[in-house]
C-alpha cells in the first residue's frame, strides 16, 4: 500500500496562478459556510459550483473520481443513519418498520453532500498549490518559520518514510518475521521489530538532518531570511479577496438575520 | 526552537502519517481494518512529550487523511489525534509507569471524545451517528497501549533517545 | 600564510549515557593543519572519529553535540568554542556522506537556494550564485527536478552545489562517495577536482578510496586511536603500503603491486600511473625476467547441483518499464556468485526474487526444481538469508546477543540451537564481547558485522549479501571475505551484490554482470574481466592488476598473478 502526499498537480490555470493566501481564505470561508448552512438546495449548488471550480482549474478526472470514490461510502453512511435514527415529520414511505421522512431524507443529504463539498474544497487547494508555496502562505501568515520549516520537512520525508517501512518490514521478513497473521494487538505485536527499527532508524535520519540544516547555516542570528521565490499578492488576489469576504459577509449575514439556508428542504423559514 | 528539535518534530510526523495511512491493521471479527497510528502516538507524547507529541500525532493523522482522500474529516482529525498527543505527552512524559497508562488512556479518551462530539455536531451525524463510530476508534486508540510496549522496546535498544530534542551544552576536559 | 584550519592537541568525547561514566576520547590529541588551496585526504579505520573530526571543524563538535573538548579548533582564525555553528558554517561547508538526509527540498533550485536564502541574500544575487554552483559540479540541467529522482552521484553533487553556493572558502567532505557506484564516484571526483581546480578552494576529504586519493590529493593525513597516525604527501604515503595495511587501510593496487615485485624480486618499482606500471612491466619482463611470467592456474571446473534457477524473469514495478527483463540464471548448490552492475541496472531487483520479496512479473523461480511463487518469505527465509544494505534497516534488538538470535528463534528452533548458533556466528564475527551491548549505538561497522551475523546465524543454504563492504575499512573488508570464503568452502551458496571489482577480482570466482535490467554476461570472473568492450558498456572498471594484464596480453586477475 502506498500514498503520495504530495498532490499537486501541475498546471497553469487560473487558480494555480491563485496566490495560496487567498486561497487558504477560500478554505477557511467555505468550510464556515458549508456547516453555516443547512439547506439541500444549496449544498447541491455548491457541489455543483465546486465541480466547475475543479474543471476551470485542470483537475484531471482521476482525481474527482478518487474523492467521489473514497467518500461516497461515507456519505450514505451518513444519509442512512441519518434516515433510520431521526424520523422527524410527515412519513414519505414505510420499509417494514422503517419510517422514512422527507425531512430525515433531506437531512441526511445535506450531511452527505457537506462531507463531499468540503472534500471538494480543501483538494481544489491542494492540487493547485505546490508544497513550498503551501508553507510559505502559513509562514507569511504569521507561523513562525520553524514551524514552517517543520512542515515543509515532514512532508519531504513522508515518501522516504514509507519507503524505508518497506524495506525494514522486507528485512525482518527475510528474517523470518511473519506479519501476515492475526488481527488487531496480535498483529501489532508482531510487528514490533519494525516498528522498532523503523523508530531508530528515523531518528538517526532526525539527527543527520539537523547536521545537515547547520551545515547550511541554519539558526543564524542578524539579517533575516530572504526567498528566492517570494509570493507576489497581485490585483487579482486583491480582487477574489474582495469577492471572497463580500460573499463571506452577505451570505452570514442573510443567514442570521433571515435564516436564509437554515432549513433542510425550504430557501427561507416560512413566515 | 533549535535545530534538533525541528528535525525531530518533522520526523516524528512522518511517521505518524506513514503508519496511519499505509499500514492496515485487520478489525478482529468484523473484515475491517484500522491502523496502528496510536501506537506512535503515544510513543512519541511519552518520549518527546507534549509539544512534539501534539504536533505529531494531529499534523501527522491530518496529513494521512488529506492523502488518504478524507479531506473534509482533515481538520476533526487535527484536532482529536492533537489531543491525544498533548495529553499523553503532558501526563507520561518523563513518568513512571502508572503515569504513562493514564497518559494513554487520558489521551485515548479525549481522540474518542473530540470525535464523537465533532461529528454529532459540526458534521451533523447526531448522537445516533457518531455512536457508530465509537467502537472503531475505541479500538484504534486501545491498540495505543502498545505504544508503551514501544517505548519501552526503543528504549532498551537506544538509550540515546533520552537525550533527543534537548540543548546540548558542552564542558572543558 | 598562517593555515586556515587549525587544530592544536584537540580532544573530543561525547556525551556518556550515565553521569558518572568516564568520557570515551573518540579523538584524544590531533594536531593538525591546513594551508588554503590544499587538498587533504583524511584516512582511518571505520570508527576511528573522522566524522567526528569533520563536524568539529565546523564547530557542530560541540556546539551542537555536547559532550566534553579539549585543546582548539582554529578555523580562519577563529577559535570554534567562541563563535557559533551558524557563523563558523560560512567559512567550512560540509558535505555528508548520505545523500538522502541532506537534500531536504523539493526541488534541485530550492535545496541549492536553501542556505543562501538563510544568508538572507537578495533574490537576484542568489539567483547568479545558484547558476554558478550547479554549473561547476554539472547539474546546471536539473534546476527544477525532485532531488528524489536523481541518481546517487547527482544527488551528491547537489549536495556539493548547495554547500558550494554561501562560498565558503573550504569544503569538508565526509565520506562524498561511500554509497555510490562507480558511475557515481567517477562523477564526484571529477566535480570536486573542478572546485579546486577553478575555484582554489580548500578541500578536506574523509575517504576509503586509496586509488582516487593517490590521483586528486596534496596530502593525506591517517588517523588512528584517535590520533594523528601518519600526514603524508599522498605521492609518497602508499609506498611502502605496510604501514597503512597495518592500520586496516585501502591501498591503491599499484603501490601493492610495486611492493610486492620489490620484495620478490628486489627490484626498485614505484608506480603511480597505470600506463607508467605496464611500460616498467613490459620493459622488465622482457629484460630482466625473459619469458619467465607466471601463468595464473586455470580453476577447476565444479559441477555444481542446481538449486535456484530463474526462468526468463521480468518484473516490472507498479506501471513502470521493466526492472528486469528475460533473466536466465541458474545458481549450483556451493557456488560463490558476484553480482555487479551500476545502480538502477537491476541487481536488488534481482536478488529479491531469490526470497520471495518480489515475485516475477514474468517467468519462474525453482528452488530445488519447485517453483517458490506459492511459498511466503518466512518460510522462505529457513533456505536464502537476505543480509539488506542498510543494517539499520535489520537492527531492533536491545543487545547484539538478542539481534543475532532473533532470526533463529523465528525459525522456531529449540533454545539450545539458538544458543549454540547465536554463539557460533557471534564468535565468528567476533562479536562476543559486544554480546550484552546495544547494536544500535555501535559504529557502523560493528552494526554492518551484527547485521550479518544475525542471518548468518539461521545457517541457511544460500546467503545473499547486497553491498556488504560499502562504508567498510580494509580490514573488515578482508574479515568478512574471509568469513563468507569459509562459508562458502562449507557448502553454502553465496550471492554477493558489490561495486567493489578488487574484491570480486580477488575472492569471488563467478561473475554475473547486469546492464539495464538485461543480464549481460555471466561468466568466470577472470574471463569476464578481459573483455574490455562490455565493461566499456557497463562502465565498470577492472582493478588495476587486470588492466595491466590486458595490456601485458594475458589475463591477470589478482596480485598473485603478477607477483608469484
Amino acid at each position: 500500500m502506498s500514498i503520495s502526499v504530495n498532490l499537486y498537480t501541475p498546471g497553469q490555470s487560473w487558480l494555480h496562478q491563485t496566490d495560496p493566501r487567498v486561497k487558504l481564505l477560500f478554505v477557511a470561508a467555505s468550510i464556515f459556510l458549508l456547516i453555516l448552512f443547512k439547506n439541500v438546495w444549496l449544498l447541491l449548488a455548491a457541489l455543483l459550483l465546486l465541480h466547475l471550480l475543479h474543471w476551470s482549474a485542470g483537475t484531471p478526472l482521476a482525481n474527482i473520481r478518487f474523492i467521489w470514490k473514497t467518500l461516497l461510502p461515507v456519505a450514505l453512511l451518513m444519509l442512512l443513519l441519518r434516515v433510520l435514527f431521526y424520523p422527524v415529520g410527515e412519513p414519505l414511505l414505510t420499509v417494514w418498520v422503517v419510517r422514512v421522512t422527507t425531512v430525515a431524507l433531506a437531512q441526511g443529504l445535506v450531511l452527505a453532500l457537506r462531507i463531499l463539498t468540503m472534500a471538494l474544497v480543501v483538494f481544489a487547494w491542494l492540487y493547485t498549490t505546490t508544497q513550498p508555496d503551501l508553507v510559505q502562505s502559513f509562514v507569511r501568515l504569521g507561523m513562525p518559520h520553524a514551524w514552517g520549516l517543520v512542515l515543509a520537512l515532514a512532508l519531504r520525508y513522508i515518501p522516504t518514510f514509507q519507503g524505508t517501512f518497506t524495506l525494514i518490514a522486507e528485512a525482518q521478513q527475510a528474517r523470518g518475521l511473519n506479519v501476515s497473521h492475526g488481527s488487531g494487538f496480535q498483529r501489532v505485536r508482531q510487528m514490533m521489530p519494525i516498528f522498532v527499527a523503523m523508530i531508530i532508524s528515523s531518528l538517526r535520519a532526525s539527527g543527520q538532518l539537523a547536521l545537515a540544516l547547520e551545515a547550511r547555516g541554519y539558526g543564524r542570528r542578524g539579517a533575516g531570511r530572504t526567498t528566492l521565490h517570494g509570493l507576489r499578492f497581485r490585483g487579482r488576489d486583491w480582487l477574489l479577496t474582495a469577492v471572497l469576504l463580500s460573499l463571506l459577509l452577505i451570505l452570514t449575514y442573510l443567514n442570521l438575520r433571515y435564516g436564509f439556508g437554515s432549513q433542510p428542504l425550504l430557501l427561507y423559514p416560512p413566515g | 526552537m533549535n535545530v534538533q528539535r525541528i528535525a525531530l518534530t518533522a520526523v516524528c510526523i512522518a511517521i505518524v502519517a506513514v503508519l496511519v495511512a499505509v499500514v492496515p491493521i485487520p478489525i478482529p471479527a468484523t473484515g475491517g481494518y484500522t491502523h496502528p497510528g496510536a501506537v506512535a502516538e503515544i510513543f512519541i507524547a511519552l518520549a518527546f512529550g507534549p509539544v512534539v507529541g501534539g504536533v505529531a500525532a494531529g499534523i501527522g493523522a491530518a496529513i494521512a487523511d488529506l492523502a488518504l482522500g478524507y479531506g473534509s474529516f482533515a481538520p476533526l482529525t487535527l484536532i482529536a489525534h492533537g489531543s491525544l498527543g498533548v495529553l499523553a505527552g503532558y501526563l507520561g512524559w518523563k513518568k513512571g509507569i502508572n503515569g504513562m497508562i493514564i497518559a494513554w488512556i487520558v489521551g485515548g479518551l479525549a481522540l474518542v471524545a473530540v470525535y464523537f462530539l465533532g461529528e454529532a455536531t459540526l458534521y451533523g451525524y447526531g448522537i445516533a451517528g457518531a455512536a457508530a463510530e465509537l467502537p472503531f476508534n475505541l479500538f484504534q486508540v486501545g491498540l495505543g497501549i502498545l505504544g508503551l510496549v514501544l517505548y519501552q522496546l526503543v528504549r532498551r535498544a537506544y538509550p540515546q533517545i533520552d537525550q533527543l530534542g534537548g540543548t546540548p551544552s558542552f564542558q572543558e576536559r | 600564510m598562517p593555515p586556515i584550519l587549525a587544530l592544536h592537541n584537540f580532544s573530543y568525547a561525547y556525551p556518556t549515557h550515565s553521569p558518572t561514566a568516564e568520557p570515551v576520547w573518540v579523538l584524544d590529541g590531533v594536531d593538525l593543519a591546513v594551508q588554503a588551496g590544499e587538498f587533504v585526504a583524511i584516512m582511518g579505520p571505520t570508527g576511528v572519529g573522522k566524522t567526528t573530526l569533520c563536524l568539529a571543524l565546523n564547530g557542530i563538535v560541540p556546539h551542537s553535540t555536547g559532550g566534553t573538548i579539549g585543546g582548539e579548533v582554529w578555523i580562519n582564525g577563529r577559535n570554534s568554542r567562541h563563535h557559533p555553528v551558524a557563523e563558523l558554517a560560512q567559512t567550512v561547508g560540509l558535505v555528508f556522506q548520505e545523500p538522502e538526509t541532506q537534500l531536504f527540498n523539493m526541488t534541485v533550485e530550492a535545496e541549492v537556494a536553501f542556505g543562501l536564502e538563510t544568508l538572507g541574500l537578495p533574490p537576484a544575487e542568489m539567483a547568479q550564485r545558484i547558476a554558478w554552483a550547479l554549473e561547476l559540479v554539472g547539474m546546471g540541467d536539473f534546476r527544477q527536478r525532485s532531488p528524489f529522482e536523481l541518481s546517487g552521484g547527482q544527488k551528491q553533487r547537489v549536495a556539493i552545489a548547495a554547500i558550494l553556493a554561501m562560498k565558503p572558502p573550504v569544503l569538508v567532505l565526509d565520506e562524498p562517495t561511500a554509497n555510490l557506484d562507480p558511475i557515481g564516484k567517477r562523477e564526484v571526483f571529477a566535480a570536486v577536482e573542478t572546485l579546486r581546480q577553478q575555484e582554489g578552494i580548500t578541500i578536506i576529504m574523509v575517504s576509503h578510496e586509496s586509488e582516487q586519493i593517490a590521483a586528486f590529493a596534496d596530502r593525506v593525513v591517517v588517523l588512528d586511536n584517535g590520533k594523528v597516525a601518519t600526514d603524508a604527501p599522498a605521492a609518497t604515503i602508499f609506498t611502502p603500503p605496510t604501514r597503512l595495511r597495518q592500520i586496516g587501510l585501502s591501498v591503491p593496487q599499484l603501490s601493492e603491486l610495486a611492493d610486492c615485485l620489490n620484495q620478490r624480486h628486489a627490484t626498485q618499482f614505484r608506480f603511480t600511473q597505470l600506463d607508467e606500471a605496464a611500460q616498467a612491466l613490459i620493459h622488465w619482463t622482457f629484460t630482466a625476467q625473459g619469458t619467465d611470467t607466471p601463468l595464473p592456474t586455470p580453476q577447476p571446473k565444479v559441477d555444481h547441483a542446481p538449486l535456484l534457477t530463474l526462468d526468463s524473469l521480468s518484473y516490472a514495478y507498479d506501471g513502470t518499464q521493466a526492472a528486469l527483463n528475460g533473466i536466465d540464471l541458474t545458481i549450483g548448490a556451493g557456488e560463490f556468485v558476484a553480482i555487479v552492475g551500476q545502480n538502477g541496472s537491476g541487481k536488488t531487483t534481482l536478488v529479491k526474487h531469490l526470497n520471495g520479496l518480489l515475485r516475477p512479473t514474468q517467468g519462474r523461480v525453482l528452488l530445488n526444481g519447485a517453483d517458490i511463487a506459492a511459498t511466503p518469505v518466512a518460510a522462505l527465509a529457513r533456505t536464502v538469508g537476505y543480509v539488506f544494505q542498510n543494517p539499520d534497516h535489520m537492527i531492533f534488538s536491545a543487545t547484539v546477543r538478542e539481534e543475532v538470535a532473533a532470526g533463529p528463534r523465528n525459525l522456531g528452533l529449540p533454545e539450545a540451537e539458538i544458543a549454540a548458533r547465536t554463539t557460533a556466528a557471534l564468535r565468528q564475527f567476533g562479536l562476543l564481547p559486544f554480546a550484552e551491548t546495544q547494536p544500535a549505538l555501535l559504529g557502523f561497522g560493528l552494526r554492518r558485522k551484527v547485521s550479518i551475523a544475525a542471518v548468518v546465524a539461521m545457517q541457511t543454504a544460500v546467503l545473499v549479501l547486497d553491498e556488504p563492504t560499502s562504508g567498510l575499512d580494509q580490514r573488515s573488508t578482508d574479515e568478512l571475505m574471509a568469513i563468507l570464503t569459509d562459508l562458502n568452502r562449507q557448502g553454502r551458496t553465496i550471492v554477493l551484490i558489490t561495486h567493489d571489482m578488487r574484491l570480486v577480482a580477488d575472492h569471488v570466482p563467478r561473475c554475473v554482470v547486469l546492464h539495464n535490467g538485461r543480464l549481460l554476461a555471466d561468466a568466470p570472473t577472470r574471463h569476464i574481466f578481459q573483455q574490455p568492450a562490455l565493461l566499456q558498456q557497463t562502465q565498470l572498471e577492472p582493478p588495476p592488476i587486470a588492466q595491466i594484464g590486458q595490456r601485458l596480453g594475458f589475463p591477470a586477475l589478482t596480485l598473485r598473478d603478477l607477483c608469484a
